[in-house]
């Protein structure tokens, strides 16, 4: 009966107090009869182990050499933490199964023995997974893989590494047909959208979805101290999140971004009297420095850490019996993601503290309070596939085996995020990956692929695979320099990386926070930042751009709503609802039948703020269309920046009441758009995505730095060659349907500006307005480049020499030399 | 000489050329990356690197390779705004020695056109080019030395010297106001004026690179950015 397991396995679930849940039962059986097998469980339901079930009984009854289940996690921390719990069940029941990890951090004399000798379960990522398909081998290694499981599915879906993963599941269904899938998914809005994405195309993968039985525990911090109105670090709130770290076992403490990481496990320490052990956990800390945390972690040897979204997957240790989450929420499904971080037993409800950065984020927080009182959910759309990362899927497969188009677009085709890629796409796709698919000039000589007998394809040369290799992966990373803590000379260890671009704006003597420490920046070396520790100044603070997480619609949805319903007020701390007060004095509050616009200067110039609550792609949108038309008007801006909540648009002149009909208008989309998506700054910040995802430059390459530096000028000089001169070239194609995945949300804003292009409450204020603080205070914003921006650069003093010498060229001019 | 009194006062007052004073003459910097010398008629610019597009696509890198055809359209419109009786490229013009072979039918032709219409065109030997074929046209030399100015490609140390030279592709990043600007740049002393590369596909240095500190220390050098074809004169303060 496949529906139950061996003997040795009920002994040992007896033996741990635990009994197999009926699920686990529907897992074993279902797993046997589907293809695809999808499990919804909320988190501490032991979901990774029944995922393991049937293949740890299979091999139990039939023990072999090879790979039989392939494990893929969207973490690398994932990995490490899923061996060592099911290290727990083979050792007890001296199962005969073998277990590793494969990931980026895997040394490379263990990689090359892992080809060669598989182990039976191996736990890897998916830009791993992709390496190890690149290799001449992957047929022989995969071709009896039995299983592959799919972890936190939810994280996969809807972005470019999902489709990635995807696609590596269709080659992977292509080198064992009889493979099964099986995927683990927090609970989610849509359940049907995962399974769809599970499955092969057509067959969407059987769900089991197991219902959330006990509500968490969730406290907004009603602080005694004053809130502030802006910011986002939460100072003002220090000593009470160390309170509550005091009270508890152990608390894990999410934040939303990196540079919120360093500081606030700095604030927590100046707080930290009694000497509690608190750590500090990001992805651009150094792997020894991970590990060692997590280690610790599992000992039982911390009392907290301070972590991004880095911690936030289902990684399970130690007795974490309280979750803290600092800033705003950002969405309902990721709260309570992050919630379930703590208490993992399935019965009790976790514990969690929401501590909103300023007074708008309180009242985010209670909305998603809400939202996971009335079991609702937020999820994205299901986006097609990403188009460019076909270039890297094509070649990847030939650098395995000899590829023909048709065999590979069959398999592009049973990934269901590309169930739709027409075939005259792909061809062009197909084309751009074998010589680069340019029109005007052939480069016979320089093809990336050449055809080896009729309609088969191989990398062109050795140099072709090792660069494809080395720049797998979909997630386009800024530059990153490694740290090195210097001890004396250039002695020292590397502690971690930081952006290139933070980097470049230190100059020697600069101090800044890093790995929970104040560093001084000495000098750049060899790609090594070098820095050594100190003591004191005021240091800043690196920041990374991949960093950001958009908030979902949904959530705006619900701050509009308590907005616009006094009578919810009740719920929020009193000082957020003297400051709701304050602005409907000051000012006026949004509410859903008007969109309120309000302007007032601020550091010299000039911002108007048009409140839509439509989301930050609409409202992005929205913020290039307005400032062309404004620029059009001669109002001259500056730049805008936008939340979920609005458009902020500086700008050089005062905007009069008359004008805004013409600015919320519907015809900018019209007028403007298709102007925009040709200028746009946005298509070239795709297009740098795209060009580096394709394979059109790379980030790694393989030789020297020096050589590296040749290739990394500028993305935006390439994309304008291109448009000059092949405005019809393949990566154009699909830099602009990236651009409208990404940005654009264009039927959300069209509705809006439509309902609401008369129905404007325009305030002229003398100075900024209590819930415009945050929003200006957000300093990510979106240059202008026009009139704007060179009125400003003219640093007029600095002229006076050159009108002395203008005569003199006049004379020459006029010949009389 | 083809620009007249009517052209430069529109020209300075909208930021697309901005005199300067080096070595005792009067030049004019350029919005659109190179300089011009009204009283010898002459027009200069750095670092083409023609055919740098190909050379990547030697290794196998599919990057659109019209950065030849981009670069030579653009120093044609700049040409025919000057007219001017002689040409001076400081070096590295061409990305490698086999450029020469690589450069499409095309380019060619608008090079020589280019070549042509000039009295004087000079080569400057740069460390990517340190031979031009005869046959091109125009003519290759180490330097070009006028009235107390040394034209090359890489400056000497030698202080008694005026020199304007290009190679290290100046670029920098200027904040003014609050608000962040960064572009190619000019940047000199009393003594020498480093020119922007010119070539399409050609990256930068930072001014504060130490390469670049070694010959300019900000505390003498004057920059002067170019932004959306336009140049400014860039307080040092702000970079």
């Amino acid at each position: 009966m496949a529906s139950r397991l061996p003997k040795p396995f009920y002994q040992w679930l007896r033996s741990r107090g635990w009994s197999l849940r009926d699920y686990q039962r529907s897992m074993l059986s279902a797993a046997k009869a589907h293809h695809a097998t999808l499990l919804i469980a909320p988190t501490g339901a032991g979901k990774t182990l029944s995922g393991f079930l049937p293949s740890l009984a299979d091999l139990y009854r039939q023990p072999q050499t090879g790979l039989h289940t392939l494990y893929i996690s969207p973490l690398k921390a994932l990995t490490n933490d899923v061996q060592r719990n099911l290290m727990d069940p083979v050792e007890a029941m001296s199962l005969p199964v073998t277990i590793e990890t494969r990931t980026g951090d895997t040394p490379s004399h263990k990689r090359q023995r892992q080809r060669k000798k598989p182990p039976n379960i191996l736990l890897t990522t998916p830009e791993s997974l992709m390496l190890l398909l690149s290799y001449a081998d992957a047929p022989t290694l995969f071709s009896g893989l039995k299983t592959v499981i799919i972890d936190e599915i939810h994280s996969l879906v809807s972005n470019k590494r999902g489709d990635f993963t995807a696609l590596a599941l269709a080659r992977l269904q292509y080198l064992a047909p009889d493979m099964r899938r099986i995927g683990l998914s927090a609970t989610v809005a849509d359940p049907a959208a995962i399974a769809g994405w599970l499955g092969e195309t057509g067959t969407p993968a059987h769900i089991i979805d197991v219902p959330h039985t006990v509500k968490p525990n969730i406290r907004l911090l009603d602080s005694r101290e004053r809130m502030p109105f802006g910011g986002f670090m939460a100072r003002y709130a220090m000593q009470e999140v160390y309170e509550a770290i005091s009270a508890a076992n152990t608390a894990l403490v999410f934040v939303n971004t990196r540079a919120q990481a360093e500081l606030v496990f700095q604030m927590l320490w100046e707080e930290n009297k009694n000497g509690l052990p608190i750590a500090l956990y990001h992805g651009s800390l150094s792997k020894e420095q991970r590990r060692k945390t997590e280690a610790l972690m599992s000992s039982g040897g911390l009392r907290a850490i301070v972590s991004t979204s880095a911690l936030e997957l289902g990684i399970d240790w130690g007795d974490v019996d309280l979750v803290i989450q600092i800033g705003a929420p950002k969405g309902v499904s990721r709260l309570l993601q992050r919630i379930g971080r703590s208490n993992h037993r399935l019965n009790e409800p976790s514990q969690a503290l929401l501590v909103p950065a300023n007074r708008f984020e309180a009242v985010e927080c209670r909305a998603a309070m809400s939202a996971i009182a009335a079991g609702e959910l937020d999820g994205d759309a299901l986006l097609p596939g990403a188009l460019d990362i076909l270039p890297q899927f094509i070649l990847n497969c030939a650098c395995s085996a000899p590829a023909s188009i048709e065999s590979i677009y069959q398999q592009v085709l049973n990934a269901p995020p590309y169930q739709g890629v027409e075939r005259q796409l792909f061809e062009r796709l197909w084309q751009f990956t074998v010589d680069g698919g340019y029109a005007l000039r052939a480069y016979e000589r320089y093809r990336r692929m050449e055809e080896v007998s009729p309609g088969e394809f191989v990398p062109a040369s050795k140099r072709v695979i090792q660069r494809h290799r080395q720049n797998i992966g979909t997630i386009v990373e800024a530059g990153r320099l490694k740290v090195k803590r210097i001890r004396r000379g250039n002695q020292g260890k590397i502690i971690g990386e930081v952006e290139e671009y933070f980097a470049q704006q230190l100059v020697p003597g600069d101090t800044f926070l890093f790995a929970g420490e104040v560093l001084r920046f000495e000098a750049i070396r060899d790609m090594q930042l070098h820095a050594k520790p100190t003591k004191g100044g005021e240091p800043k603070i690196p920041s990374y751009a991949g960093g950001q997480m958009p908030m979902s619609t949904f959530l705006a949805d619900g701050v509009r709503h308590i907005l616009d319903t006094p009578t919810a007020w009740k719920t929020l701390p009193r000082q957020v609802q003297e400051w709701l007060a304050l602005q409907g004095e000051f000012s006026a509050l949004p509410d859903s039948n008007k969109v309120l616009v309000e302007q007032f200067s601020y550091r010299k110039a000039n911002y108007v703020l048009f409140y839509t609550f439509e989301g930050r792609k609409a409202n992005q949108t929205l913020g290039m269309l307005m400032t062309r038309r404004m620029e059009k008007l001669k109002l001259k801006p500056l730049s805008f920046s936008v939340t979920d909540y609005g458009l902020s648009v500086c700008l050089l002149e005062k905007i009069d009441e008359s004008l805004l009909s013409s600015l919320f208008q519907p015809d900018i989309l019209g007028d403007e758009l298709e102007n925009w998506m040709l200028h746009a700054p946005m298509l070239k910040r795709s297009f740098r995505q795209v060009a580096v995802v394709s394979g059109l430059t790379e980030q790694h390459y393989h030789s020297s730095h020096k050589t590296m530096k040749q290739v990394t000028f500028s993305t935006d000089l390439i994309y304008d060659t291109l448009r000059e001169h092949d405005p019809d070239h393949i990566l154009l194609t699909v830099t602009r349907s990236d651009a409208e995945r990404e940005l654009l949300d264009l039927q959300r804003l069209a509705d809006t500006l439509i309902r609401f292009h008369d129905k404007l409450q325009f305030v002229d204020l003398p100075k900024v307005s209590p819930m415009a603080i945050p929003i200006v205070l957000d300093v990510r914003s979106e240059q202008v480049k026009g009139a704007g921006a060179h009125a400003i650069i003219e640093q007029a003093n600095l002229y006076q020499e050159a009108e002395d010498m203008m005569d003199e060229i006049k004379a020459l001019l006029r010949g009389d030399r | 000489m083809a620009i007249d009194e009517h052209w430069l006062n529109e020209a300075v007052r909208a930021h697309r050329v901005h005199p300067v004073r080096f070595a005792g003459h009067t030049f004019l910097l350029d919005g659109r990356g190179v300089l011009y010398c009204p009283v010898r008629d002459a027009l200069v610019v750095s670092d083409l690197h023609l055919e740098k597009g190909s050379f990547l696509g030697q290794f196998a890198n599919p990057i659109p390779q019209f950065d030849s055809l981009s670069t030579l359209r653009r120093l044609n419109t700049i040409l025919d705004d000057y007219s001017p009786r002689t040409v001076v490229c400081l070096g590295d013009s061409f990305h490698d020695k086999g450029a020469f072979e690589r450069l499409g039918t095309q380019e060619r032709q608008l090079l020589q056109t280019l070549i042509g219409q000039c009295e004087q065109w000079y080569w400057i030997l740069g460390n990517h080019d340190p031979e031009i074929p005869r046959a091109f046209g125009g003519v290759g030399v180490e330097s070009v030395r006028w009235q107390g100015v040394v034209f090359r490609h890489e400056p000497e140390r030698d202080p008694t010297l005026s020199q304007i030279v290009g190679h290290y592709h100046p670029k920098c990043r200027a904040v003014i106001a609050r608000r962040r600007y960064s572009g190619r740049c000019f940047v000199r002393n009393d003594r020498l004026m480093i020119m922007p590369a010119f070539g399409q596909y050609t990256g930068g240095l930072d001014i504060n690179h130490e390469a670049l500190l070694s010959w300019l220390a900000p505390r003498e050098r004057e920059v002067f950015l170019t932004f959306d074809k336009k140049v400014y004169a860039v307080s040092r303060a702000s970079v």
